[in-house]
Formats: structure tokens, sequence, C-alpha cells
């Protein structure tokens, strides 16, 4: 039978150590704000390249229909939505300070933090994959009264057919979303109550 | 830079030993509370600017030791972790010495309290000051002296239990 001092001398002659050393540290620390640093760029860089080839079509090429028109509003639109969640992402999580409050408004913040992101990769992923959607179809219009019709037959059948791809895999990945996210929420609540008690 | 460095590496040196006891005693893996550890001084890094003007800084370090730890995920990793502490236990006896299979014991126990638990008496047992685990937690002091009495006690008894087989 052991008391809990004695629990105490086990605990202080442990000999477990961290492997990691302080220059380790520092070194992960500019390799991932440079790796993160690069990454944002690249998609800043690829969806400005976009934007600017749709801007380019649209004031270069000139469109019959006003569905075209629309169109191009709307993918340049979705392109500019896209970059500015990144950058507003990447803000946020710099400037993010929560790691200093209390555990149970740490834990508050998590649980919105998640459901946010929940949202975003669910319900805003949806719309945003509909405007496309939408988007590509009404450039078709076009395309069908220019077209020979079998390139328009197959334009269709592409879009109905991303559509369905898109509806299917967002339908599975929801369901892992929700069900993780329950999980996780579940946790956090637990957490919350142990240290409100 | 070079200033920060310097700040950085004697806070790191001050600290990192009891950080890495309280993930390690939270998660119950060596690796992860080395990622942990890693993490969370990676924030302090990020964070050194803020805490230049502040008295206690180990206060803010334990405490985003336990945000991180919060937030770790353990959901697919639960598993991992007991057969690990299980493997330490069982299956590697002849490599442990009497006193390392007392410490192995002693975090198989600790794994099994409630996770604000894990936390305040990882912090006990580093001989926090109570003041200090009170403001680290957000529980009052009076409150914590009678979370920590009866933690105290859970831990003994499980210890004990398993030390009878």
């Amino acid at each position: 039978m052991k008391d809990f001092d004695a629990l105490k001398d086990i605990w202080t002659v442990q000999s477990a150590k961290p492997k990691l050393d302080y220059d380790s540290i520092l070194k992960q620390v500019k390799k991932n704000k440079a790796s993160y640093t690069a990454k944002l760029l690249t998609e800043t860089l690829v969806m400005l390249a976009i934007v600017l080839l749709l801007a380019s079509v649209w004031i270069f090429k000139s469109f019959v229909l006003w569905t075209s028109h629309l169109s191009l509003f709307i993918l340049i639109s979705c392109c500019l939505y896209y970059l500015i969640v990144q950058i507003r992402d990447y803000k946020s999580l710099i400037n993010n300070n929560t790691y200093l409050e209390q555990p149970d408004r740490f834990i508050t913040y998590l649980k919105e933090y998640r459901k946010k992101r929940y949202i975003l990769n669910t319900r805003t992923f949806t719309a945003y994959s509909i405007f496309i959607g939408i988007a590509i179809g009404l450039y078709f219009i076009e395309v069908f009264v220019a077209a020979p019709l079998w390139q328009t037959i197959a334009a269709i059948s592409f879009t109905i057919a991303w559509f369905v791809l898109c509806m299917v895999l967002m339908q599975s990945y929801k369901k892992k979303e929700q069900d993780k996210l329950s999980e996780i929420i579940n946790n956090l609540e637990k957490l919350e109550k142990q240290f409100g008690e | 830079m070079l200033n920060k460095e310097a700040v950085f590496k004697e806070i790191f040196q001050a600290n990192s030993r009891k950080i890495f006891h309280l993930c390690f005693g939270y998660t119950g893996d060596e690796d992860a509370a080395n990622d942990l550890m890693q993490e969370t001084f990676m924030k302090v890094w990020q964070n050194l600017d803020k805490f230049r003007n502040q008295a206690m800084i180990s206060t803010w370090i334990y405490r985003i030791a336990v945000n991180t730890c919060l937030s770790w995920l353990r959901v697919e990793k639960r598993q991992a972790k007991d057969e690990l502490t299980d493997n330490i236990i069982e299956n590697k006896k002849e490599e442990l010495s009497e006193k390392n299979e007392q410490i192995a014991l002693l975090y198989k126990c600790i794994s099994q309290l409630e996770e604000s638990e894990r936390i305040i008496i990882t912090m006990v047992l580093d001989e926090v000051p109570y003041s200090e685990i009170a403001e680290i937690s957000g529980i009052s002091e009076g409150n914590l002296r009678v979370k920590i009495h009866r933690i105290k006690s859970k831990l003994t008894d499980i210890y004990n239990r398993y030390e009878r087989f």
C-alpha cells in the first residue's frame, strides 16, 4: 500500500524527458511559417490568375447572350469569395490569442470554431459548388447557340455529371464531418463541465 | 531576434520538463507528449512579445499547454495509447527497472483519471503552487483544494489496486 507521498517520490525520480530541444522547436516554427505562407501565397496567386483570365475573357470576347455575362460574373465572385475566406482564416489564425484564455473560455471558443468550420465545409461549400454549376450551365447556353449539337450535349452532360459528383461526394463528406463534429462537441462539453465544476 | 531567441532558450530550459510531464500525463503517450510540447512552445514563441511584461511566465506557458492538450483529438488515438501503455507494463517488463516500472504504472493510473484531473495532478506532482494551478485552470483556490484532495485519493486507490495484482 502506497500513500500519495510515495507516489510523489516515484514521480520525482522519473527520467521521462522531452526528446526535443529549443533549437529544433525554433527550426519547426520557421519551417511551419514558411510552408504556410508559401501555401497561402500559391493559392492566392492561382486564384488571382484565374480571376484575371476570366476577366480578360469577359473584356476581350464579345458574348451574344446576357447569360454568359452573368456566368462570368458568378465565377469571378466565387473565386474572390474563396480568396477572401482564405485570407480571413489565415489572419485569424496568426492573430489568435485564445490559447492564453482560461480553459473553460478556450473550450467555448473551440466549440464555436469547430461549428464555423463545419458550416464552411458543408453548407458554404455546397452553395459554392451550386453557384459554379449554375455559372457553367449559363455559359453553355451560348455554346448551344454557337456550337454544334453534339458539343452542346457533351457540355450539358459534363455539367450534370459534375453536379451529381459534387452532391454524392458532399453527402458522404457531410455525414463523416457531422459524426466527427458531434463527437468533438460532446468531448468539449464534457471538458467544459469538468472545469466548471 | 537574437535576444528573443536567448529569452526563448531560457524559458524553454526552465519549463520544458514540467510541460512535458503535463503532456505525458494527459496523453499517456510519449510521442504525443513530445508533439504537444512542441506545439506549446511554438505558441510560446509566437506570443513571446506579449509575455515580456508578465510576472508569472510559467502560468502563461502552463495555460497554453493545458489548452493545447484540451484541443488534442484523442478519439482516434485512445486505443493506440492504451495499447502502448499496456505494452510498457506487460510486454517489456524485462527491459524496465523496478523504478521505471513504477513510473510507467503511475502514468497508466493518471491516464485513467478525468481530463481535468490529469492536468491538475501532474501539476501537483511537479509541485506547482496551488495559487498558480488555480490561476491556470480557472478554478477558485477553495474549490481546487477540495478537488486535489479527491484526485489524490482517487489516484492512490487506482495505483494500489494495480500494485496488488
